[in-house]
C-alpha cells in the first residue's frame, strides 16, 4: 500500500471515527473542562461558602480525635467500628444495633452541627460534572463507555496528526469566512495549538481507571474474583497485593480494641511522626479481622505533581500496639499518580487550573469544528455513504450535532438554573438538579430532530445565552447575592463562576447570530 | 426491433455493470467492518497478551511490572487500532495482530514453564 492510500484509510477512520465517538466526546469534555473548578461550582450551588477543608495541627487533630471519641453515644469499654475524618469533623460508628451512625461536629467546641459538612443548600454540585464526565451517570457501563470513547479519542488524535500533511504551517493559517475551508482551518488551530494538551488528557485520563480498563494483566497474574467492581472499590487481590507490597500486612488489632486506647496510640503516633492526624479507621479486613489504621496528614504543597507521601500506622497485636506502615510506592505507582495529578490538575495551584480549563475549551472547540466540518463538507458535495437514506441520515447526524455541541451547553447551564430554582425542602433535591440536566439535554435533542438545523442552532444557543447572561440577575432574585457582591467580600470562586458564566452567554450569543445567519 | 433489442442491451449492459459496483461496494463494507473488528476485538485481545507477558517474564513481586505493563497497554491497543486501517489489506491487518498475540503467549507460556 503507497502512502497516499495508508493516509486516505486512516483519514476515513479519522473522519468516520471522530464523528461516531466525537459525540459522546463532546459531552464528556463539556463536562471535563468544568470540572476543573467542580469546588467552585459546589461552593456556588451551595448558596453558602463551603467549609474548607483546612489542614490540622498535629494538636488540633488530637483535639478533634478527642470531641469524635465523645460525640459517640456508645460508651462501653470496647470501640466499635468507626471511622473519623477529622479536617471536617466526621465521626461514624456502628452503633448497637448495628446501624452505621454518623454526626458532623464542631472542631473547636465539639458540638455537634445539624447541617452536615456544609451549609446553605443541598446540591449535587460540581460533583454532577465530574460523575458525567467519567461515567455519563450510567455507572460500570458509562465507566466502561468513556473508556472507550477515550481510547477512540486517541485513535483520532493519531490518526489526525498522521493525514495531517502542513502540521507545522497549519499552526499559523486561519482563514475566517470561507465556509468549509475556515471550518478546516477552525478544526486544525484547535487541535494543533492543544495537541500536546489533547494527548495528555487522554492518555492519563485511561491511566485512572487502568483496573477497570485495561485489566487482562491483572486478571491472569492475580485473579478477578469479584469483577471490574471490584477493582473499581479497591477490594480485589490485585489491589491488596499493591497496599502490602513492601511489607506484609501484620498482625490484626485484636477481637476488641478498648476504647480507652485509642486516644494514647493517635498521640504516640503523632509524636513518632510529627504529622496531625487526618483519619482513624477500625474496620475488619477481607479475612474479617480487626485492623486499626491511624493515617496522617501529609504536607501537600501544591507545587509537585507527586501526591503527598502517605505515612500510616497501623495498631496491632492484644493489647494494641502502634506499628508504622513502611509504604514507599514503587515506580509504576509513582507514575500512576504522576498521570492522575496531571489530569486532575492537581498541582500548580490556580494557573494549572485556569490553563487546563482552557485548554479544555480549545478541546470542546476541536470536537465541535470536527462535527460541524463533516455536515458542511457532504452538505457542498454529498458522499452518498447510505444509499437511499444518505439525506435521512446526514438529517439524524446534523440533529445529534445540535444536541451534543448547543444541547449539552444548554443542559449545563439548566443545571445551574435548578440548582436555584427547585423549592429548598424538596426531597432529593441533589438527584433533581441532575434530572433537570438530564431532562433538558434529552428535550435538546427532540427539538434539534423536529426543526430544522438552520433554526435549531440559533434557538439552542440562543436559550442558552439567556440562561448564562441572566445568571448573576437569577442569583440576586433567588440567594440575593451577584458578582457585584461576591466581589466585595472577596468570594472570588463565585465571582469567577458568575462572570465566566457571563463572557460564555456572550459568547453564545455571537454564536446564536452567527449560525442564525447560516446558509441552509 | 432493432433499436429496441439495442435498447434491451445496453440496460442489460448497464444494469450489469450496477451490479459490479454493487458487489464492489459489498466488499468494501466488508472490509472495513473487518477492519473495525480488528482494531477492537484483534487489538483488544493482542494489546492483553503483551501486557499479559511482560510481568510473566518478572520472578516474584509483578504488582509494579502488571500496574506499569497495564498503564502502557493503551498505547498498545492505540497502534494496534492505527494499524488495524494502515495495513494494505484487512486479512494483513489480523495476521499481524494474531503474530503479536501468539508471540505474547509464547512468552508467558515458556515463562511459566521454566518457573
Amino acid at each position: 500500500m503507497s502512502g497516499g492510500s495508508v493516509r486516505q484509510a486512516l483519514s476515513s477512520l479519522h473522519v468516520w471515527g471522530g464523528l461516531v465517538f466525537g459525540w459522546l466526546l463532546m459531552v464528556i469534555f463539556v463536562a471535563g473542562t468544568i470540572s476543573v473548578f467542580a469546588g467552585t461550582v459546589t461552593e456556588w450551588m451551595t448558596g453558602a461558602p463551603v467549609k474548607a477543608e483546612r489542614a490540622l495541627t498535629p494538636e488540633e487533630s488530637l483535639r478533634a480525635l478527642d470531641h469524635a471519641i465523645a460525640r459517640m453515644d456508645q460508651t462501653g469499654p470496647i470501640a466499635p467500628e468507626f471511622n473519623f475524618y477529622l479536617p471536617i469533623g466526621y465521626a461514624g460508628w456502628k452503633a448497637k444495633g448495628g446501624e452505621w451512625k454518623e454526626v458532623y461536629y464542631d472542631l473547636a467546641t465539639g458540638k455537634p452541627r445539624s447541617d452536615g459538612p456544609a451549609t446553605g443548600r443541598t446540591t449535587a454540585g460540581g460533583g454532577h460534572f465530574v460523575a458525567l464526565h467519567f461515567s455519563l451517570h450510567a455507572g460500570m457501563a458509562g465507566i466502561l463507555l468513556v473508556g472507550f470513547v477515550t481510547l477512540m479519542m486517541l485513535v483520532a488524535l493519531v490518526s489526525g496528526v498522521i493525514i495531517h500533511k502542513r502540521i507545522f504551517k497549519d499552526f499559523f493559517t486561519l482563514r475566517l469566512g470561507k465556509g468549509q475551508r475556515s471550518w478546516l482551518d477552525g478544526h486544525n488551530v484547535a487541535s494543533v495549538l492543544t495537541l500536546p494538551f489533547q494527548l495528555m488528557i487522554a492518555y492519563t485520563g485511561l491511566t485512572i481507571f487502568f483496573t477497570v480498563w485495561m485489566p487482562a494483566s491483572i486478571w491472569y497474574h492475580y485473579g478477578m474474583p469479584g469483577g471490574l467492581e471490584a477493582e473499581l472499590e479497591g477490594k480485589s487481590p490485585f489491589v491488596s497485593a499493591s497496599q502490602s507490597e513492601n511489607q506484609p500486612p501484620g498482625e490484626p488489632a485484636g477481637a476488641a480494641v478498648p476504647l480507652a486506647a485509642v486516644m494514647p496510640l493517635a498521640r504516640e503516633a503523632v509524636s513518632q511522626s510529627g504529622l496531625a492526624v487526618e483519619q482513624i479507621v477500625l474496620t475488619p479486613d477481607a479475612a474479617g479481622k480487626l485492623r486499626l489504621w491511624i493515617i496522617m496528614h501529609g504536607d501537600h504543597d501544591h507545587a509537585t505533581l507527586l501526591p503527598a507521601p502517605e505515612t500510616v500506622f497501623q495498631g496491632v497485636g492484644s493489647p494494641v500496639r502502634l506499628r508504622r506502615e513502611d509504604r514507599t510506592p514503587g515506580t509504576a505507582t509513582k507514575t500512576a499518580d504522576v498521570m492522575y495529578s496531571l489530569h486532575a490538575a492537581h498541582f500548580g495551584g490556580a494557573a494549572a487550573q485556569w490553563l487546563w480549563f482552557l485548554s479544555g475549551i480549545a478541546g470542546c472547540a476541536m470536537i465541535a469544528t470536527g462535527l460541524v466540518l463533516f455536515t458542511v463538507k457532504r452538505k457542498q458535495r454529498s458522499g452518498h455513504e447510505f444509499g437511499v437514506a444518505t439525506s435521512r441520515v446526514y438529517r439524524v447526524i446534523e440533529a445529534l450535532n445540535v444536541a451534543t455541541i448547543a444541547g449539552t451547553m444548554l443542559a449545563s447551564a439548566a443545571y445551574f438554573w435548578g440548582n436555584r430554582l427547585l423549592p429548598l425542602t424538596m426531597a432529593n433535591r441533589a438527584n433533581a438538579e441532575v434530572i433537570c440536566f438530564l431532562l433538558v439535554w434529552a428535550l435538546t435533542l427532540i427539538h434539534a430532530l423536529l426543526r430544522p438545523p438552520r433554526r435549531a442552532w440559533p434557538e439552542q444557543f440562543g436559550l442558552a445565552a439567556i440562561l448564562c447572561l441572566g445568571l448573576p440577575l437569577l442569583n440576586l432574585a433567588t440567594v440575593g447575592d451577584w458578582f457585584g457582591a461576591y466581589a466585595r467580600r472577596g468570594e472570588w470562586g463565585n465571582f469567577g463562576l458568575e462572570t465566566v458564566a457571563f463572557a460564555i452567554g456572550l459568547c453564545f450569543a455571537f454564536l446564536a447570530g452567527r449560525t442564525g445567519r447560516m446558509r441552509a | 426491433m432493432a433499436i429496441r433489442a439495442m435498447c434491451w442491451c445496453r440496460c442489460a449492459a448497464s444494469s450489469d455493470r450496477l451490479a459490479a459496483v454493487k458487489t464492489g461496494r459489498n466488499l468494501v463494507v466488508a472490509a472495513t467492518l473487518s477492519r473495525i473488528a480488528a482494531a477492537i476485538v484483534g487489538g483488544f485481545v493482542a494489546t492483553a497478551a503483551i501486557v499479559i507477558a511482560i510481568p510473566a517474564l518478572v520472578a516474584g513481586n509483578k504488582v509494579q511490572w502488571v500496574m506499569g505493563a497495564s498503564l502502557v497497554g493503551f498505547a498498545l491497543w492505540t497502534a494496534a487500532a492505527i494499524w488495524s486501517f494502515a495495513a494494505a489489506t484487512a486479512t494483513r491487518a489480523w495476521v499481524g495482530l494474531a503474530l503479536v498475540t501468539v508471540v505474547g503467549a509464547a512468552i508467558t507460556f515458556v515463562a511459566g514453564v521454566s518457573r
